[in-house]
């Protein structure tokens, strides 16, 4: 098992330009750590993994790995590991082929490369397919061969651009779960590039949240969903009930009322200075009488959406101004009808008062 | 309309399509028709038809010293002119497909412009520069003059070949351990290499069938088939003409068939 490197961002920006695809940027990622980097697609997480492979020369900072300043080393000389979106195998060349590439870029000699082919591909469960060629298999063992292509040289950090990207939604919960396994089996660092907030969520220790080339919050997936900095935030990490604060005022020391350009007027705990009230729909009650919370509203159900273990409510609680609430489907039997009259009702420590 | 009528309608129209694909079809074959058969004859001069056909006129081209030489010359320019242009349009295909400059966009277009150009005016540039070089009449450059108007042929193969694959692949290769020339050696080079093979053989069928280059570069020491074959018709006609040009023809038809017979493997190929 390797060492994981620790991966060091120092001032890091890049202009393409008068585009700035990068703002300065530090970042500093623990050995061993699994680092996913979230963003919409332009918000420079590309840039920042094109950086550290060695493709993207940025304009200003530096890529440190284990302190070493790498910024300038050409790419086949960092040994770093990466994963592609669309896994970027060699057609023309067997899986086994595929694997010993790097080795054999290394120099190794034979005996040695086929132990280690052997060894990589029973690590990603790939044992009989040595021979194959790369059309002959499935998306999901094609991105395990391009796993044991990128680890097989047992780099201490591992780059992953979107490694499943390309695949359908059951397959990707899978390989979330398997990749989690090789990270634990490999020990090396992870930095992990994704627009997908369930898969970062899922897998990472610790992720950032990039937007317009700046970092806007970095912290463990839980952190950054229940305390998000900033509205960008709270909207990219799950689902928000959003409202624009016209006014606020402060009723005690943990108390604002907060007069809304929706129309309602809620009690929510925070600062004065903030723009918006965030609210996550799992935190809002849905009765046929009124629950017992400090903010209640009266409403009509407008839209009802059954996903998979719960069930979402749109309530209309004035003209233009809607409130999702989640809830378990836990009993049948509770579900509300569509157009019917119901409350919804939450806790002002589950508003959050955030700036825009 | 009755059915009958209908019926006896689209007969009509299905003849007259009959008809006139034939008509096409004579067009455009009548000419080598014609000069294949000439090829055969026993007659002193050019006859069509011929009254019998023999192989008496292609025992005298084989014997002919001129002939064999100039086919000769025809084979090393076209394979030098092949090599060249293989080299020039692959750099230029890399550079214009892989660079990612704006710029670069109409140099592609100017590296294709030859293509388009009447040879003439190509050769009247060469000419003089030639003679200036102290060049003229030599090998070089005869496939210096083939060289430009070939190598389009290969950027346009190379650099369609280079548009048909993912670039993470060279990527991967450096990430792997790769540094660039082993990138193009072990990923690049294969993954164009049947774009290269039509490339190189479009480029050496284009020189083996150039005649106005031919005659403004070459001597009559480095002179090739369709030249000489300009020289025969302008003096004495006789069917080795027609010998040599359906030699030519069938030559030119087999580099045609390996080009189609890549076409076919380098389509399959990705999907394998």
């Amino acid at each position: 098992m390797t060492r994981g490197a620790a991966l060091e961002f120092a001032g890091l920006g890049k202009q393409y330009g008068a585009v700035t695809a990068l703002r300065p940027t530090d970042l500093t990622i623990a050995p061993g750590e699994f680092f996913a980097v979230l963003g919409p697609s332009g918000s420079g997480k590309s840039t920042l993994l094109g950086a550290v492979a060695g493709f993207v020369a940025p304009t200003e900072g530096r890529v440190l790995i284990d302190g070493a300043d790498i910024t300038g080393v050409p790419p086949h000389r960092r040994n770093i590991g990466m994963v592609f979106q669309n896994y970027a195998l060699f057609p023309y060349l067997t899986v086994a082929q595929n694997i010993a590439f790097p080795l054999k870029m290394r120099r190794l000699p034979r005996t040695e490369i086929a132990t280690r082919v052997t060894r990589a591909l029973e690590m990603v469960r790939l044992g009989g397919f040595a021979e194959r060629m790369p059309a002959q298999l499935s998306g999901g063992q094609q991105q395990r061969v391009a796993l044991a292509r990128a680890a097989v040289y047992d780099p201490p950090l591992l780059l992953m651009d979107e490694p499943l990207g390309a695949l359908d939604k059951n397959l990707r919960e899978d390989m979330q779960e398997e990749l989690r396994q090789f990270h634990h089996g490999v020990g090396a660092t992870i930095l992990y590039v994704t627009h997908d907030q369930q898969e970062a969520a899922s897998m990472a220790d610790r992720m950032a949240i990039m937007n317009h080339g700046v970092i806007e919050q970095i912290g463990p997936p839980h952190e950054l969903y229940e305390r998000p900095r900033n509205s960008f935030v709270a909207r990219f990490l799950g689902e928000a009930n959003m409202f624009a604060i016209l006014q606020a005022e402060k009723l005690s020391p943990d108390r604002l009322r907060l007069a809304t350009v929706e129309g309602p007027v809620v009690l929510a705990c925070g600062s004065t200075t903030g723009s918006v009230v965030c609210l996550r729909p799992e935190n809002v009650s849905i009765a046929a009488t009124p629950p017992a919370r400090e903010n209640c509203f009266p409403g009509r159900i407008v839209d009802i959406v059954h996903a998979a273990g719960s069930i979402r409510y749109r309530v209309a609680i004035a003209p233009g101004c809607t409130v999702t609430a989640r809830v378990t489907a836990e009993r049948r039997g509770t579900v509300l009808p569509m157009d019917g009259v119901v409350h919804v009702g939450w806790d002002a420590e589950d508003a959050l008062v955030l700036p825009s | 309309m009755t059915v009958r009528a209908e019926r006896a309608l689209r007969l009509v129209g299905r003849a007259c399509t009959a008809l006139l694909l034939t008509l096409f079809v004579v067009f455009l074959l009548a000419p080598v028709v014609v000069v294949v058969l000439m090829s055969f004859t026993d007659q002193l001069y050019l006859a069509f038809p011929p009254t019998r056909l023999v192989l008496r006129w292609y025992y005298v081209v084989s014997g002919q010293q001129r002939w064999l030489n100039a086919a000769w010359n025809s084979i090393q320019i076209g394979t030098a002119t092949a090599t060249v242009s293989l080299v020039l349009g692959t750099l230029s295909a890399l550079a214009v497909t892989r660079g990612a400059r704006p710029w670069l966009v109409p140099v592609g277009s100017l590296i294709v412009a030859p293509m388009m150009l009447p040879h003439i005016i190509i050769a009247i540039g060469l000419y003089p520069t030639m003679l200036d070089l102290g060049l003229s009449s030599s090998y070089t450059a005869v496939v210096i003059g083939h060289t430009v108007v070939a190598t389009p042929l290969v950027f346009i193969t190379v650099s369609a070949a280079l548009r048909g694959y993912d670039h993470a692949l060279e990527l991967a290769a450096m990430t792997l351990g790769a540094n660039a020339w082993r990138a193009f050696i072990h990923v690049t080079l294969p993954m164009i290499r049947s774009g290269l093979a039509i490339g190189g053989i479009l480029a050496f069928a284009v020189s083996f069938d150039e005649l106005m280059l031919a005659l403004f570069l070459a001597s009559p020491r480095t002179e090739t088939l369709p030249r000489l074959l300009w020289e025969h018709l302008a003096q004495t006609v006789t069917p080795a003409i027609a010998v040599v040009a359906t030699l030519i023809l069938a030559f030119t038809l087999l580099l045609l068939l390996a080009v189609q017979a890549l076409r076919r493997r380098g389509a399959v190929e990705p999907a394998a």
